[in-house]
């Protein structure tokens, strides 16, 4: 029994000649509060049979029922907080505790290699187009390995794209709300049956460890059966306002045709997110994914052909978004554009879809995901088992190349030394290696462009602040590994405090009170995720109102949003204030109608429906 | 059990007592407390700690009703206004169930205890393995425990506890929690961990061997159950530790699937002609292990309704009121395994398994059972 508990029972067993041990803890104060904590609940626990003997002086007929009868009486009752029905549920985790599940994910990966190095076509119309050029797609943790061959549009081939989806259009848009949403729905259920065949493919092609690679894909199926169920919600026209003699109500139509511009980071959920909502609404979409990441989304086109989208409502236009990418974004045919990636890009993008060309019939509706420069604050009585691992997932996960990972870290005085010296220790003990191997946390970057890019930028850090910390990566000239780097006393005016990175490169900055900690987290152009570390409710609620940026974590990771539960994006020069997963999502590609019928008939109102 | 009076911590005079006494009564007082004494260690500094007493308990913002804050002022006086009073309140409640860090404070309490005719097993408390230097760290932390245990306790005269019908049990006694000795634990890859994991106990165990000690491994969050099962089974069935040292390990009453473990273990046991005693627990993470599996499945609806929802509700927590469930299956397993070990008559060298320890709290047994305390 635990030292220290239920004295009262000890000392009757060891009446009765039983032999007793107790559980003894040792250990300093500090570390070993959490244990006292868990005691004092036990201790005070309405549940508590000492508690309720000695406290509460229940009769010893109460004490001693049978707990068979106390079930009875509960059952239902302390585990089930009943919320109303809804449709969507999230898409749990693949339980890797399992053997049989990651036997599955080898036997996923192995199967791939089999397949590698196919030739990947447009598809405009449901029909295949091949290009005379071929991009390869290559594995970022061996350049050798071609993951398969992306077609190469050109303006004719975007042009016929852009008719097919207008001819497509309409009477996709006369598809009652419901049917498009079963779509979607058959869509989730597909990318489920193909799981792990989707997760080994990003861990080839994306560098995505398993996890990542699962939550990934989790997220795509979220997306499909959150924005069905919330376009089943939208499709019945709503009452705007209850008034004798007039009936006033909203619906939603569709914009019209759109291109979906998606990044390599979140391969398959920004691609499916963004694609999703838009068909479910109503819309005709042409898919423009990455150029590290198109197999994965010539998969995604092959399961919405599957699940039943008819022709031409989802196209793939695979090529270079300078010349292709950028001559839809200008084309007056269409009416908006979903874009999820780099700054750069995203603010081309508005400007040009701001200029209204002869022909076109509407104003463009642009959804425009950038990046961020995410600050968590350590504050100085954190809990460090906490923060430090928490810091750990939020810097380094998936390399730093999350939209939402922490880049800047501000550390309260009072706890940094500490907070350093296990930050770093922790950081050293990371595994790093090529995605597939199983476990491990740090794996390449997505290309060498990005590894280039992402070393320059380490030695501009190494000019203005202190390398505090490097790892080791393997020795691999055919993989794009960037070791994995912290900086120390970073000052808010420099490059590595400013700008976007998108690796495994944290900037570490010390503040003396919780006021300049918040004030330095603010100094940013971005406003995407943040966080803080800290116990004192003060605190917390000081950073809940004022630390800037579209998500806020309280004492947990900065990234792993879940659809509806976090739903995700940012505002300044994050983007436009738009949430991915979000109950207004869908809205970004409607627009509102509101009807007004008078039905008064000379004095004489039907009755009301 | 009523003469014995009640246990230490409801008998506290003053603010202590008083504390406690509120707790039972106001759940968002015992939430605000409690959130306090966490926090209260990592504070350094007196200001520190009245600040962060005034937030949680005695500011407006803290949210108690006026007639608990006042009540609380009136006993608090001026004590908890400096912070080497609050600390000297928590630790002094710590020490009730924590035996300190010295060696001699250690070694004091087990005396005291194998007096009183109780047995212990020590295990060490401490912050989460979040780095290879604080694995290596607990690694020495075990073995000097090992050593300085088995000095001091060389000459104690067996209590009780320690003989049983089937022979003396080692004194010395060891919890090991696994997950303190490797930094990277990852469901992906349980050979790497358990790789990692070994090196570092194999010494322990090999030194544990030649003192003729106890090595329990503690049962952790329920994704470390099957790993920390299959690191025992292979520990313990490699040829060098195939006899000493003495080995056991827990099972957490709240999961359903510890019946099928049991069995596995037990066989387990037989194949391998090893005695292993399993610590019986009512388990310690069943808010966490809840409110983890209600997260990971999404929007949470009813587990009485819906117990398929995830694998962890489905397979493994018995998913009803807890501490009554608790008891239920302690009697259930209990009897199930007294049943194969007692009532089977043994056979030479036949492993069996003792169930040697409640690790336990809160309720009663069936009455039904009432062999389930023997």
């Amino acid at each position: 029994m635990l030292h220290g508990m239920a004295e009262p029972v000890k000392s009757a067993l060891l009446q009765l000649n039983l032999r007793l041990r107790e559980y003894c803890p040792v250990g300093e104060l500090l570390p070993g509060m959490a244990y006292l904590v868990r005691r004092l609940l036990e201790n005070t626990s309405n549940e508590g049979f000492l508690a309720n003997a000695f406290v509460k002086g229940e009769s010893r007929d109460a004490l001693l029922r049978n707990p068979q009868e106390i079930l009875a009486g509960s059952r239902g009752n302390s585990l089930s907080r009943v919320e109303p029905e809804r449709k969507f549920r999230n898409e749990p985790p693949i339980d890797l505790t399992i053997t049989a599940k990651r036997e599955k994910f080898r036997d996923a990966l192995r199967e791939l290699r089999k397949n590698l190095g196919r030739k990947h076509p447009l598809v405009i119309n449901h029909k295949r187009v091949s290009t005379p050029e071929w991009l390869p797609s290559l594995n970022p943790a061996n350049q050798n390995e071609i993951i398969g061959y992306a077609a190469q549009a050109t303006i004719a081939e975007a042009e016929a794209s852009l008719a097919a989806a207008r001819k497509a259009q309409p009477d996709w848009a006369r598809t009652p709300a419901n049917e498009r949403a079963a779509i979607l729905e058959k869509l989730a259920s597909l990318l489920c049956r193909d799981k792990v065949s989707l997760c080994a493919l990003e861990t080839l092609e994306a560098g995505k460890n398993w996890a990542e690679a699962d939550a990934d894909v989790a997220e795509a199926i979220d997306f499909c059966n959150f924005y069905a169920a919330e376009m089943r919600l939208l499709g019945a026209p709503q009452l705007t306002q209850r008034v004798p003699g007039e009936s006033n109500v909203q619906h939603w139509w569709p914009r019209g045709v759109g291109i979906v511009i998606a990044p390599w980071n979140f391969p398959l959920a920004i691609l499916t997110g963004m694609s999703a909502a838009a068909v479910v609404a109503g819309n005709a979409v042409i898919l423009k994914p990455s150029d590290q990441t198109p197999v994965i989304a010539s998969r995604l086109m092959d399961l919405l052909m599957e699940a039943g989208l008819p022709p031409g409502v989802a196209n793939l236009v695979t090529g270079p978004g300078g010349t292709v990418g950028a001559h839809l974004v200008a084309h007056p045919k269409v009416d908006f554009i979903a874009f999820t990636g780099s700054k750069e890009v995203g603010l081309k993008i508005w400007e040009t879809s701001g200029r209204t060309l002869p022909g076109q019939a509407g104003l463009k509706r642009v959804v425009c995901e950038m990046g961020g420069k995410n600050c968590l604050i350590v504050d100085g009585d954190a809990d460090l088992d906490e923060a430090v691992a928490g810091c750990i997932a939020s810097a380094f996960g998936y390399q730093g190349q999350k939209c939402s990972a922490l880049s800047r870290l501000i550390v309260l005085a009072d706890n940094y030394d500490k907070f350093m010296e296990r930050f770093i220790t922790a950081a050293a003990s990371l595994r790093v290696g090529s995605a597939e191997t199983p476990g491990t946390l740090l794996g390449p970057v997505i290309s060498r462009d990005a590894q280039k890019r992402i070393l320059k930028m380490i030695e501009v850090g190494r000019t203005e602040a202190k390398l505090v910390w490097q790892g080791k990566v393997p020795d691999d000239p055919n993989a794009c590994y960037v070791p994995p780097t912290i900086f120390a006393d970073v000052p808010p005016a420099s490059r590595l405090f400013r700008e976007e990175i998108f690796g495994p490169v944290l900037s570490v900055t010390k503040a003396k009170d919780f006021d300049e900690a918040l004030s330095l987290a603010n100094d940013s152009e971005f406003a995407l995720t943040g966080g803080c570390y800290s116990r004192s409710p003060v605190n917390i609620a000081k950073a809940k109102a004022n630390l800037v940026c579209g998500n806020l974590y309280i004492n947990r990771t900065i990234t792993g949003a879940i659809v509806e539960r976090q739903p995700f994006g940012g505002f300044g020069m994050s983007g436009g204030g738009t949430k991915a997963g979000g109950r207004e999502y869908l809205q970004n590609f409607l627009v509102p109608r509101v009807v007004t019928e008078n039905c008064l008939r000379r004095g004489f109102a039907a009755a009301e429906e | 059990m009523e003469s014995a009076g009640a246990p230490s911590l409801f008998t506290k005079k003053g603010l202590q007592g008083a504390m406690m006494d509120w707790a039972m009564r106001d759940e968002h007082f015992k939430t605000q407390l409690f959130r306090f004494v966490d926090v209260l260690p990592s504070l350094t500094s007196s200001s520190e700690i009245s600040r962060h007493f005034r937030e949680y308990l005695e500011g407006e913002e803290a949210g108690l009703s006026s007639a608990l804050r006042t009540a609380l002022k009136a006993a608090t006086g001026a004590a908890w206004l400096f912070g080497p009073g609050v600390s000297s309140q928590v630790t002094a409640m710590a020490r009730q169930f924590m035996l300190g860090d010295e060696a001699k404070e250690i070694i004091s309490t087990l005396r005291q205890l194998q007096e009183a005719g109780f047995g212990f097993t020590v295990d060490v408390l401490g912050e989460a393995t979040v780095s290879e230097a604080e694995a290596d760290r607990y690694a020495a932390r075990y073995l000097e425990l090992l050593s300085v245990l088995a000095r001091e306790t060389a000459n104690w005269k067996p209590c009780n506890c320690n003989l049983s019908a089937r022979g003396p049990v080692p004194q010395l006694n060891l919890s090991v929690k696994i997950s303190t000795l490797y930094s990277q634990i990852h469901p992906a890859d349980p050979e790497t961990a358990i790789e990692a994991i070994s090196t570092r106990l194999r010494p322990i165990l090999r030194k544990a061997g030649e003192l003729g000690a106890f090595i329990n491994f503690d049962m952790e969050s329920f994704a470390l159950k099957d790993f920390t099962s299959r690191l025992f089974k292979t520990l313990f069935g490699e040829t060098e530790f195939a006899s000493a040292p003495a080995c056991g390990l827990a099972l957490q009453a709240y999961l359903k699937n510890s019946e099928e473990d049991l069995n596995d273990l037990i066989a387990w046991a037989r194949s391998h002609k090893r005695r292993v005693t399993v610590r019986l627990v009512k388990g310690a993470y069943w808010d966490y292990e809840t409110i983890a599996a209600q997260q990971r499945a999404g929007p949470f609806r009813s587990l009485a309704r819906k117990p398929k929802q995830t694998r962890i509700l489905k397979n493994s927590l018995c998913n009803c009121s807890k501490t009554a469930t608790c008891w239920m299956r302690l009697s259930e397993l209990i009897t199930s395994a007294a049943s194969r070990m007692c009532w089977r008559k043994p056979t030479g060298s036949a492993s069996t398994i003792a169930i040697s320890n409640f690790k336990c709290f809160t309720g009663w047994p069936n009455r039904s059972n009432p062999r389930c305390f023997n």
